[in-house]
């Protein structure tokens, strides 16, 4: 008998072996399905957060971005895990801090003054405030945090702070400003200057800290922690614990959404978002204007020294269809200027629309022609998939609306970007998360002596606007200033900002109170509770 | 007894440690080399938009990154003889304690994969294999093909939606309970095990039907076939015997995806193992991190190949004779 001929014995037992790979295969799908344990569970109920109190109790699951392999137990290193940034905002106070709806407010202080020649800023250290072990928060500590945030904390070069040189004196914090400012409050409450007690130095666990929750567990690189309410904190807090998922996948994310194993989803991006539009059982909240992806013309660098070429390609660019495109549709149209949500954006400025007669008549007086057309390389990199998307159509948009541009694209590394393109090559894709308007001009958008300084503009006339607006205390004079710094950014500047971003989060509608402010300011989850 | 301490055992076992350990330096070198010849640093992943700014010097200078490759390399290589993997560049913690963290939750996937695995590739593999060329090796062939074609990523994906999401019966990801592991909450486990088993299942099956395929056309089984003994004893006596070195180099190179090659199905169900662990570390260059996963995934992938190789060695008598 050949080994391969079957007879009924055989084909019994084929049978039976079949059987068995089945059972193998599916039983376990079967068993865990019928079991409690996994808790997959959607919420079919449409709880209202209107009109009602806020409850207390009850644990909320946040899922946001992080890889979690790199956590740390060091607030004040930004490792650019959000994880990391949802910790530290819950775990800590910082001298002052963002509340949900962006408005910034005194944390350990209480309050704050600048002396008349805006040399220094006294912090008033509030009383109350306690560490999640019951010790008060005093000014040493306070002073010590600044110092220690100097020297390895991230941000501190746009902070004109001489941080070193912070000291107490009675009851008050004083920081020596190395430029005259009186918006530095508003500046450290984006930043990661939390307050640990003095003489903290071991970070092999996470010092304690005065915000709104404590630590019951976590362990750095599992992805998972919960936090509990402290006890200690002098403000209302609702929650009784909130455990935080780190995701490395927004599709992931997503996904545990909508299977109800969390709560809210931070930050799931246009595509996920696109996914549950229309479902009744999932609360959008869309905070606006959190990123920009300008393109960058260095005016040192031709043909960008000329103000027609950049004038031309301000007005070539259509700018919804790159929210369309790059954005998902999920943003708004820019307008070249940055910060649409701050007080100080000037609204006064007509919009720009595409005009590419305009752009045309001004690159033929500019010298270009069909024959002889304006070459343009414009780097982008895939440090966001936004910025190579954006690139890349605005690119097609030049070719086929211009015959006198012959635009490519070029894509490099997104380990190397930021120091061998940005600020390096003449027309390159940028990255622009939510800042103070005065702090991200000193940073970036333009301030001359900045170190970086995107378009290398240096109008001292523009710099003294500024310098003129961050030396006073009068709110009209303020926007009054930076209204015409930003004239002269919208006219002459080398930005082409055609739209920001939206933050997209999503919510079980039970949850309540949840930030509606973009950027480290949708962290503050201090004010949410869960509707029962 | 007598054979585990016989000398020609003992000697190969030696010799293959030691191979495996010279083997070890060399992965150590190859990662660390690989890693330091990317372009950019930990220093300005870490400091982004600042890496414009002369505080990526300072950076670099806390970080050891502008000492020369080869004394960072032994300055490592010392640490590790010590004990010490040293210190994530990204983090600053401990690269132990990282590796700690979710090493366990490595080994609970890739044993609970395996428990699936190694079985049916077994007895898919002489299924197949024992009855070559018939109509159930065609049908199982087929689907095996099928199987291998789909890409892992797209199976997880796909296993994700349909059980956790529309069908709702499965969690679509498997979060680890808190201060847990995912034993106290098996269901997390089955699309994670699911998504690795089926292609593994389908790679190793074809490797194996191939060898128990050859096996049962050896002399000697033949001799046994006609001599009126029972198939199942020709298989368990004769075929499997003569089979055992290759499927042992399968079942050792499927340990080192079981453990290494995870990456995918931890992304789509956000599972906190070492291969998302090593692809975020390369990712960030955190060259320490990266080095101290490689080698312990190497080092496993290196022990099952001694441990295939010893199989093979009981096996088959005349290879424990030294050549």
């Amino acid at each position: 008998m050949r080994a391969w001929s079957i007879g009924r014995a055989q084909r019994a037992r084929a049978a039976w072996v079949m059987f068995g790979l089945f059972g193998v295969l599916v039983a376990p799908t079967i068993l865990s399905g019928c079991g409690a344990a996994g808790g997959t569970h959607r919420t079919t109920v449409a709880a209202s957060c209107l009109d009602r109190a806020p409850e207390h109790g009850g644990t909320l699951v946040v899922g946001i971005q992080g890889s979690s392999s790199t956590e740390t137990n060091n607030p004040f290193i930004d490792t650019t895990n959000l994880s990391d940034a949802l910790r530290r905002v819950l775990l800590y106070d910082a001298v002052t801090k963002l509340t949900p709806s962006g408005r910034m407010v005194g944390a350990a202080a209480g309050s704050w003054a600048y002396n008349k020649g805006l040399t220094e800023v006294r912090f008033t250290v509030r009383h109350g405030e306690r560490f999640s072990d019951g010790a008060a928060v005093t000014p040493a500590d306070v002073a010590y945090s600044l110092r220690l945030y100097g020297k390895i904390g991230f941000g501190t070069t746009a902070i004109p702070i001489d941080w070193p040189k912070v000291r107490v004196e009675g009851d008050q914090v004083v920081a020596p400003l190395l430029k005259p400012r009186t918006d530095v409050a508003e500046n450290l409450a984006q930043v990661s200057d939390v307050v640990v007690k003095a003489g903290t130095t071991d970070f092999t666990n996470a010092p304690l800290g005065s915000g709104p929750f404590k630590i019951d567990v976590f362990e750095p690189g599992s992805g998972v922690a919960l936090l509990v309410r402290n006890t200690f904190y002098p403000q209302p807090v609702y929650l009784h614990a909130i455990e935080i998922r780190a995701f490395a996948d927004p599709a992931a994310m997503t996904n545990a959404f909508l299977a109800g194993e969390i709560d809210v989803a931070i930050n799931v991006g246009a595509v996920n978002a696109r996914r549950v539009e229309g479902d009744k059982g999932v609360k959008i909240i869309r905070e606006r204007g959190a990123l920009t992806y300008p393109f960058i013309m260095r005016l040192p660098d031709p043909p960008f020294n000329n103000p027609d070429v950049r004038l031309a390609l301000k007005l070539a660019v259509d700018r919804q269809a790159l929210v369309n495109g790059a954005l998902q549709g999920q943003g708004t149209v820019g307008n070249d200027l940055f910060m649409p949500s701050d007080p100080d954006y000037d609204t006064s400025l007509p919009q720009r629309e595409r005009d590419l007669r305009r752009a045309a008549e001004l690159l033929e007086r500019a010298g270009y022609t069909a024959s002889r057309p304006l070459k343009l390389t414009l780097w982008s990199s895939t440090y966001a998939p936004e910025m190579a998307d954006a690139a890349t159509l605005f690119v097609a948009q030049l070719d086929s609306g211009l015959p006198m541009v012959d635009a490519k694209v070029e894509l490099a590394p997104a380990d190397t970007y930021w120091s061998d393109v940005w600020l390096v090559k003449p027309f390159s894709t940028g990255w622009e998360q939510i800042f103070p308007l005065t702090t991200a001009i000193y940073r970036t958008l333009g301030y001359s002596g900045s170190a970086t300084d995107e378009t290398g503009m240096h109008r001292t006339d523009f710099d003294a606007l500024v310098d003129e607006a961050v030396r006073t205390t009068n709110p009209a004079l303020r926007k009054q200033a930076l209204y015409a710094a930003q004239r002269i950014l919208w006219a002459d500047g080398g930005y082409i900002v055609w739209g920001y971003e939206d933050e997209i989060d999503l919510s079980r509608p039970d949850v309540c109170g949840l930030p509606t402010a973009p950027g480290i300011a949708s962290y503050a989850l201090s004010q949410t509770w869960l509707s029962r | 007894m007598r054979l585990w301490l016989s000398r020609p055992i003992a000697g190969f076992l030696v010799r293959r440690l030691l191979a495996g350990a010279g083997l070890l330096l060399v992965v150590s070198l190859l990662i660390f080399t690989a890693t330091d010849v990317l372009p950019g640093d930990a220093a300005e992943v870490l400091l982004g938009q600042e890496a414009a700014t002369p505080r990526l010097a300072l950076v670099r200078q806390e970080l050891g990154l502008n000492e020369p490759a080869p004394q960072r390399y032994l300055r490592w290589i010392t640490g590790v003889l010590r004990g010490d993997l040293g210190t994530s560049l990204v983090s600053q913690r401990s690269v132990r304690s990282i590796i700690g963290a979710r090493i366990e939750n490595t080994l609970i996937l890739a044993l609970a994969t395996g428990l699936v695995v190694f079985p049916l590739i077994l007895a898919l593999g002489i299924l197949m294999g024992t009855r070559e060329g018939s109509r159930v090796d065609a049908v199982f062939s087929a689907g095996v093909l099928v199987t291998y074609a789909f890409p892992m990523f797209v199976t997880a994906v796909l296993l994700s939606l349909l059980f956790g999401v529309w069908l709702d019966v499965l969690p679509p990801v498997s979060l680890v309970p808190v201060g847990g592991t995912a034993l106290d909450s098996p269901s997390i486990l089955v699309l994670p095990v699911a998504s690795m088993a089926l292609p593994s299942v389908a790679w190793g099956a074809r490797l194996t039907r191939a060898a128990v395929a050859e096996a049962s056309r050896a002399a000697h089984v033949e001799a046994a076939r006609l001599s009126g003994i029972a198939e199942s004893r020709v298989i368990w006596r004769h075929v499997l015997p003569a089979a055992l070195p290759p499927i042992a180099q399968v079942c050792a190179r499927l340990v080192g995806v079981l453990v290494g090659g995870t990456v995918i199905v931890e992304t789509v169900f956000n599972y906190p193992g070492l291969g998302l662990a090593l692809v975020q570390a390369a990712t960030s260059r955190d060259v320490p991190l990266v080095l101290g996963i490689g080698l312990l995934l190497a080092a496993v992938e290196i022990g099952a190949y001694i441990v295939a190789d010893l199989v093979g060695v009981l096996a088959v008598p005349r290879l424990r004779a030294p050549s």
